[in-house]
């Protein structure tokens, strides 16, 4: 026990770690007192393992157990548009229970290992960026108990595809790109749009180059002159252009398999047409229509928020985190070339939008209030950043608390498989 | 000496980065190039990728036996309950969802699809029009088989047209291209008279 302690005492990882934990058990706690006044309300009975997992965790939990089978003549929503990498993982930690644990639980087990380990990675970015990150753990509370998240524990892809761009900035700050492209591999094997953060590489890869050449001082050039710098540079560097070729790996070694398995490598995207036929102008058409109220309520609502995360992508541009601001963009762009459809949950899953969340919480306006200024005592230098302080937190407490009444309310819709998810 | 023979292996360690990058590029270009070249059946085509079919008939339920009538609604009625009757499922673009009742058309052209199973001369193709609404006097639907008119509707009731030869495994179209009116489709057959 004192080993423990002092560990704790003495190694932040562990303290991390431990923190983190915490905060995860509290988060499903939350998750399962939902579930009973749930099943309380409505006079039923079900199972954690059945309220946790609604609609696509069903199709999940078949292909674990059956892999990828063709559509019937009935129902042509081949379940190929769901791409494999957590359908492996799930199929591996089920051969660890020698195929007899219940697949349910398994993919929740794996989603929240996924989700923790985000996480971990998410936080010690925040705080390798920054030295003074005292309120860093909020990141975790963010991921573990923010509106949506409620998918990271579930049999859903969500936690995994989390992991690996976590991993991938990880990996980016740390400069180890070719390890940063194997986990965006990953996360193309994952979803599609994990190929998408190849940009993001790229932009980490320009902006160790500004960095190391000193670009930012005057007279370095045009930018124009700076990206073909970039380029000769890049071209030099096999290590760079490996890191870059493996990011869409995972998609192509999918459509590969594709191939063999139904003829059409493309099969996943075209899959689609059996889920929707709507096709709007894209991008501007589709939130133009959602907007305006010309759709469903629910897409009005989800219209909405792609707004709010564009502006929140927006902040991230001003403060500078580029590779992740244009990831996010370029991440919610895709869906949004057909439906606004499921966006609310595309958007926590690209896990950008906590950090962007997080900086606005946290960061936004501190420039402002960090100098000297007056709280009451007009007298004491540095007042003004102790009031900021102050009144930080209790803004953050508020923000939070009204994540988790959203969360509570989401988690109600979730058990009753409610439409305005979808 | 002691520094070239560092560099070598460090130049050694380059090349196969390239030489992967390489393989990459390459196994990107033949999965790209399996892309424009995919290998799936009519069905699949016609649904999947070029959005043909409205309905998914499943794999290989293009085929179609000549004479056997096909009913124009959906596989369950309105309560969900599968119908006893062998349904139409090979209908391209051009029909209202809906299909309880029968297929309604959109306006335009719509079309249904045949793969005959055998060969045959002189056949004839029939169906019956559940509903039909004028909303001008010279209302009609021009019937073509593979693009050749081979007659008119223009009320309900049952309609016959010969449509010569059919060709066992390829496709036979059949388009209702409507002018000023909708109909309701209910019952379709091709037969050897």
């Amino acid at each position: 026990m004192n080993y423990l302690t002092d560990k704790y005492r003495k190694n932040s990882d562990f303290r991390l770690a431990v923190q983190l934990l915490f905060i995860l058990v509290l988060s499903r706690l939350f998750m399962l007192v939902m579930m009973i006044v749930y099943n309380a309300a409505m006079g039923t009975d079900h199972s954690v393992s059945f309220l946790m997992n609604q609609w696509d965790a069903k199709r999940y939990r078949f292909m674990i157990d059956n892999g990828y089978t063709f559509p019937l003549d009935t129902d042509p929503q081949a379940n190929w548009a769901f791409f494999p990498m957590y359908v492996i993982v799930c199929q591996a930690v089920k051969l660890l229970t020698f195929w007899k644990g219940d697949t349910y639980w398994i993919g929740m087990f794996v989603s929240n290992v996924c989700i923790y380990i985000a996480a971990f990675f998410g936080v010690k970015w925040l705080r390798n960026r920054r030295e003074n990150e005292k309120y860093s753990i909020l990141l975790g509370i963010l991921m573990f108990a923010a509106p949506y998240t409620f998918y990271c524990g579930s049999a859903y892809t969500e936690a995994m595809f989390i992991m690996f761009i976590s991993l991938f900035f990880y990996f980016c700050q740390k400069k180890k790109y070719l390890s940063a492209g194997l986990m965006s591999a990953f996360a193309s094997a994952t979803r599609i749009v994990g190929c998408t953060l190849v940009f993001a590489l790229i932009i980490e890869l320009y902006e160790n180059y500004k960095q190391q050449m000193k670009f930012t001082e005057p007279g370095a050039g045009t930018f124009f002159k700076r990206a073909r710098a970039f380029a000769v540079d890049f071209l030099k560097s096999p290590e760079q252009i490996l890191s870059v070729l493996i990011c869409p790996l995972g998609t192509f070694a999918y459509m590969a398999f594709l191939k063999f398995f139904c003829g059409d490598v493309w099969a996943f995207m075209h899959v689609q047409i059996a889920w929707r036929e709507d096709s709007y102008f894209p991008v501007i058409g589709v939130l133009w229509k959602a907007c305006t109220g010309q759709i469903e309520p629910r897409y009005t609502y989800m219209g909405w928020f792609c707004i709010a995360a564009f502006a929140v992508y927006g902040f991230m541009l001003y403060r500078k985190y580029y590779s992740m601001a244009v990831f996010g963009i370029i991440s919610l762009l895709v869906p949004l070339t057909s439906h606004v459809m499921s966006t609310c949950r595309f958007i926590i899953g690209t896990y950008v939008i906590f950090i962007g969340v997080y900086d606005l919480m946290n960061n936004a306006g501190a420039r402002k209030f960090s100098g000297e200024g007056n709280c009451g005592d007009a007298e004491t230098p540095g007042s003004g950043a102790v009031c900021w302080s102050r009144r930080r937190k209790t803004v953050n407490s508020l923000i939070l608390a009204a994540f988790f009444i959203a969360e509570g309310i989401l988690l109600i819709l979730w058990y009753n498989s409610d439409c305005w998810l979808m | 000496m002691n520094i070239n023979a560092k560099k070598v292996p460090v130049q050694r360690g380059r090349l196969l980065l390239y030489a992967v990058c390489i393989l990459l590029a390459v196994f990107y270009i033949v999965v790209m190039w399996w892309g424009i070249t995919p290998k799936v059946g009519i069905e699949y085509k016609m649904y999947y990728i070029t959005h043909e079919l409205s309905d998914w008939p499943g794999y290989g339920k293009l085929d179609y036996i000549p004479g056997t009538e096909e009913i124009a609604t959906s596989r369950n009625d309105r309560d969900g309950n599968a119908v006893e009757w062998q349904t139409c499922m090979r209908k391209g673009q051009g029909w209202e969802k809906e299909q309880y009742e029968g297929s309604t058309n959109k306006g335009g052209v719509s079309y249904i699809y045949y793969v005959p199973t055998q060969t045959a001369d002189n056949c004839s193709y029939t169906v019956e029009i559940k509903d039909f609404d004028k909303s001008k006097t010279d209302a009609s639907v021009c019937v073509y088989v593979n693009g050749r008119q081979v007659g008119n509707i223009d009320g309900t009731g049952a309609y016959t047209f010969e449509v010569g030869n059919i060709s066992q495994d390829e496709l036979f179209t059949v388009s209702f291209d409507s002018q000023n009116c909708s109909f309701t489709l209910w019952s379709a057959c091709l037969w050897q008279r």
